[in-house]
């Protein structure tokens, strides 16, 4: 049988899927006392480099398994990590987990509920908080499906051997010629480039057997001038190391090093905006953390709607040039077709034109409250509609305005409007009648993602940015009366 | 790299009960007995309890080809009980809220929560939180306040600024990729013997520190770590250092007649990452006079006093936001919550603002954390700090668009 999934050629640093097997079913042999048994994988080869001022500093290669064991006896579920996969510590893991069973039984099967799962009486202070909330979300959701019929996944291709195979001296070859453009230019450069192998496996008794590999690659290069008087910045993130062209990011860099060097301070205020593509995503990130069902109709965030228990859902939230969704076989945006607990991520459009269109759940509450069959979790990749306007047009047609290349240090300080406060960094510029005039200080700045893309003038062409964690891909944004509070001196 | 005392040995943190052999099971019951401990209100609903509880144990074992061989096992404890009171009055929420105290992250084993003597505890936290909770609320008036800081808001602000801004390395652009660079940068050479703060400002790291959450014996690179000055007065005297960043500053040490030795502040997050130059305990040197957190604000007729927060630094530790609890005073009194509270700062001008230090007695070891490397890692350390007292700094409403 032929399978769309591509797997790697050879597995020999990361646990494979014939090998996650055997680990399955060596911990229900392990297992005392009946119940089920549950096996999540997460094992991982990581291949580093590091420069900065101009020399390497630091290359490495990690493997590491991050192993999960969950315990089921009469409903009551424990679960318990460890990364020693040898009969000792699985054995360890197996009966930790059954000891804690025990307990939950002894203290009225209250205290594990409380500790794991507490409802969403209270809105969340702190984005933190948030996650926080959604991670323990995400393990319910796993425990709770658990006796339910596996749903069914994509298959995206997200394994390159491009990237499995760039190994330590590749790895240096690749930063050699960087460093000497920097060097070349009398500039002082700061990177690191980060390949990484994957196998992910849920596996339990129940009957669920997912495995997937998949690979991740990162570049990203800060230039900096001697005197500390300039800074530049460029990176990327992508699953195919080939997709990553680290000398014209280095050269992006080096260009806005020597760009922004000896900043003039301008008044903080509102101004009109060009955000590269790397500051869309830096801000929009918090908006599609919040794109939480059960928050939102709980009472929290922006998306929570103006009665009890309802969200915001068929409401218009932002301009109606926008469109904000994720698919795992979007070939920019791949990503695992599920967590690393099992659920499965399907291909949405959490806003549509403008309109909010869907927020993220996971199947318990989907089968409770809304009579659906499966969840709906947020993967937090994305990719955001946009124009065909270019960074030059939008300057042209620029009275006065700021180029921003990246935000730094984002967060959320008030959950209802989202709005946020960080700071601009890496190239700053003022746009005086059309053209960029001067490189400008750095900005704490006071404004909401939603206020932003309410506020639309142009969209340019979406592209992937630099977001190892979760894919996107998203258009450069022009836009008016963004808020900046405060100067900041820090170059 | 430098000469030094080839390590051997093993040691460990001086705890008196290994929190792992403490069985959950006991664990659990010394939780649940304390809930049960609440007193019987009528007026309010007391809540809380253990937010949590947490240890760890880390055995390594470091060898070098200086011929070191020398394992060490590192304890680390820490929880949070706090108890809620709240009730309805003429359809208003009341809520207050009040922390136990013994109980922060520390190097240190079960013994924590026995001596923190959470039970008697519990009546007073339980009459804090009911008295916070009458405590009126109003929107903060934007302009220059005396700032009365807690141990906790001085040693948070100590490390936001002095604590990353003196790495050695961050400090030359090793970190511009990631974290960033330093306000104490990029020449070294230049910063050092120059004015940081006031003459109050006197900072010390440690290795050593009772508790501390950076302890050891040796460094992950075999040095035994020494107390340093790294503040002297109000001038910087000195970065943190690791054996190859030592020889860096060797012009400054030999003209100050001092060894060009490792201040012993290498470590990695664990034996899968690279070991890097990290802070260690810093500790503030105390006031001369026995004053109290209470006595500062006292002796302020009109100002804030800020009890619990963060701060937000930007990436050269230059300039930062503080928010979080602040309290009006008034005629020296405590008063009404400021909501929206925020201090502009500048870690230059913020330590040259600093006017009054609590003493010795008011001193609290607080658990703070670093970030760095890529791929990012993480190290705890301590801070000792007392209370003090920023000279008229800059509130405004964090909340509040240009």
């Amino acid at each position: 049988m032929t399978t769309i999934r591509m797997f790697p050629q050879s597995v020999d640093r990361f646990l494979s899927e014939a090998q996650c097997e055997a680990l399955a079913k060596r911990i229900a042999q392990l297992a005392v006392g009946g119940g089920e048994t549950g096996l999540n994988v997460e094992s991982t080869w990581t291949g580093n480099i590091r420069y900065a001022r101009n020399q390497i500093t630091t290359s490495g290669d990690v493997r590491n398994n991050s192993v999960s064991v969950t315990r089921d006896v009469h409903g009551a579920i424990a679960y318990v990590g460890c990364n020693q996969i040898d009969d000792v510590g699985l054995e360890a893991a197996v009966r930790r987990a059954e000891r804690i069973l025990l307990l939950r039984e002894e203290t009225g099967g209250t205290m594990f509920e409380e500790h794991f799962l507490p409802p969403p009486q209270e809105p969340f202070q702190t984005t933190e908080q948030m996650q926080q909330f959604v991670a323990r979300e995400a393990w319910q959701a796993a425990m709770q499906s658990l006796v339910q019929t596996q749903e069914p996944y994509t298959k995206p291709h997200i394994f390159f051997d491009t990237t499995y195979g760039l190994d330590m001296l590749k790895r240096t070859q690749a930063v050699a010629p960087l460093i000497e453009s920097a060097k070349s230019a009398g500039l002082l450069a700061a990177g690191y480039i980060e390949v990484s192998a994957h196998g992910r496996a849920v596996m339990d008794t129940w009957g669920r057997s997912l495995y997937y590999p998949y690979t991740q690659a990162q570049f990203s290069v800060t230039v900096r001038d001697p005197k500390g008087t300039g800074s530049g910045w460029a990176g990327v993130a992508w699953n195919d190391w080939t997709r990553v062209d680290t000398k014209a990011l280095s050269a992006i860099a080096v260009d806005k090093c020597i760009q922004s060097r000896n900043p003039v301070a301008v008044e903080p205020g509102r101004y009109t905006v060009i955000l590269e593509p790397q500051a869309v995503s830096d801000l929009c990130k918090f908006f599609v953390l919040w794109l939480d069902r059960e928050a939102a109709e709980g009472g929290a965030g922006p998306f929570a709607g103006a009665q009890k228990n309802t969200s915001k859902i068929g409401e218009r939230v932002v301009d109606e040039r926008i469109t904000i969704g994720a698919d795992p076989m979007d070939p920019d945006l791949g990503f695992p077709p599920f967590d690393s607990h099992g659920n499965v991520y399907h291909a949405v459009n959490w806003i549509e034109h403008g309109v909010l269109k869907e927020l993220a759940y996971f199947r318990p509450y989907g089968v409770r409250r809304l009579g659906k069959n499966s969840g709906l979790p947020n993967s937090y990749a994305f990719r955001m509609s946009g124009g065909t306007t270019t960074i030059d047009e939008m300057i042209a047609t620029t009275k006065r305005g700021i180029r921003v290349t990246r935000f730094w240090g984002a967060g959320v300080i008030d959950d209802r409007s989202l709005l946020c406060t960080g700071l601009t960094r890496d190239g700053l510029w003022l746009i005086e009648n059309g053209k960029i005039t001067k490189p400008i200080r750095n900005f704490r700045f006071t404004e909401s993602p939603l206020f932003v893309l309410n506020n639309l003038d142009a969209l340019g062409v979406p592209q992937r940015v630099f977001s190892p964690s979760a894919p996107v891909v998203v258009p450069p944004i022009k836009a008016h009366e963004f808020s900046f509070t405060s100067l900041s001196s820090a170059v | 790299m430098g000469q030094y005392p080839v390590a051997t040995g093993s040691w460990s943190t001086p705890i008196r009960i290994d929190p792992f052999q403490i069985p959950i099971e006991e664990k659990v019951d010394f939780v649940v007995s304390l809930v049960g401990l609440y007193p019987k209100r009528t007026d309010f609903t007391i809540g809380g309890g253990m937010n949590f509880m947490a240890f760890s144990r880390a055995e390594g074992a470091v060898a070098t080809t200086d011929g070191a061989y020398f394992t060490q096992t590192l304890y680390q404890s820490g929880g949070h009980f706090s108890v809620a009171a709240r009730r309805r009055k003429k359809n208003v929420d009341q809520r207050g809220a009040a922390s136990a105290t013994g109980l922060t992250m520390s190097g240190a084993g079960w013994e924590l929560f026995l001596d923190a003597k959470v039970p008697e505890q519990i009546p007073q936290l339980i009459d804090t939180a009911e008295a916070l909770a009458v405590v009126p609320s109003k929107p903060v008036e934007i302009g220059r306040y005396d700032l009365v800081c807690s141990a906790l808001m001085i040693g948070t602000l100590i490390a936001s600024t002095l604590g990353p801004a003196t790495e050695l390395d961050r400090s030359l652009g090793f970190e511009a990729n990631s974290g960033g660079t330093s306000y104490l940068g990029p020449d070294p050479y230049a910063r050092l013997g120059t004015t940081l703060g006031s003459p109050l400002l006197h900072v010390q790291a440690d290795r050593s520190m009772d508790k501390g959450l950076a302890t050891v014996k040796w460094d992950d690179e075999g040095v035994v770590p020494d107390t340093f000055t790294l503040v002297d007065k109000g001038t910087l005297v000195d970065y943190q250092t690791n054996r190859e960043q030592a020889a860096w500053l060797k012009e400054w040490y030999v003209k100050r007649g001092q060894p060009v030795r490792s201040h012993g502040c290498a470590a990695g997050g664990s034996a899968l990452e690279t070991t890097l130059q990290m802070t260690p305990n810093l500790s503030l040197t105390p006031g001369a006079d026995n004053v109290s957190f209470d006595d500062l604000v006292a002796n302020t007729k009109r100002g804030i006093a800020w009890i619990v927060g963060g701060a937000r630094m930007d990436f050269q530790f230059r300039e930062g936001v503080g928010n979080g609890v602040m309290r009006e005073i008034v005629n020296g009194k405590l008063g009404a919550f400021i909501v929206g509270g925020q201090m502009l700062f500048s870690s230059s001008e913020l330590w040259k603002s600093l006017v009054a230090l609590g003493g010795a007695s008011s001193r609290e070891q607080i658990p703070s954390k670093e970030d760095k490397g890529e791929p990012q890692q993480a190290a705890a350390y301590s801070v000792s700090a007392v209370p003090g007292v920023l000279k008229e700094m800059p509130i405004v409403d964090a909340r509040r668009k240009a």
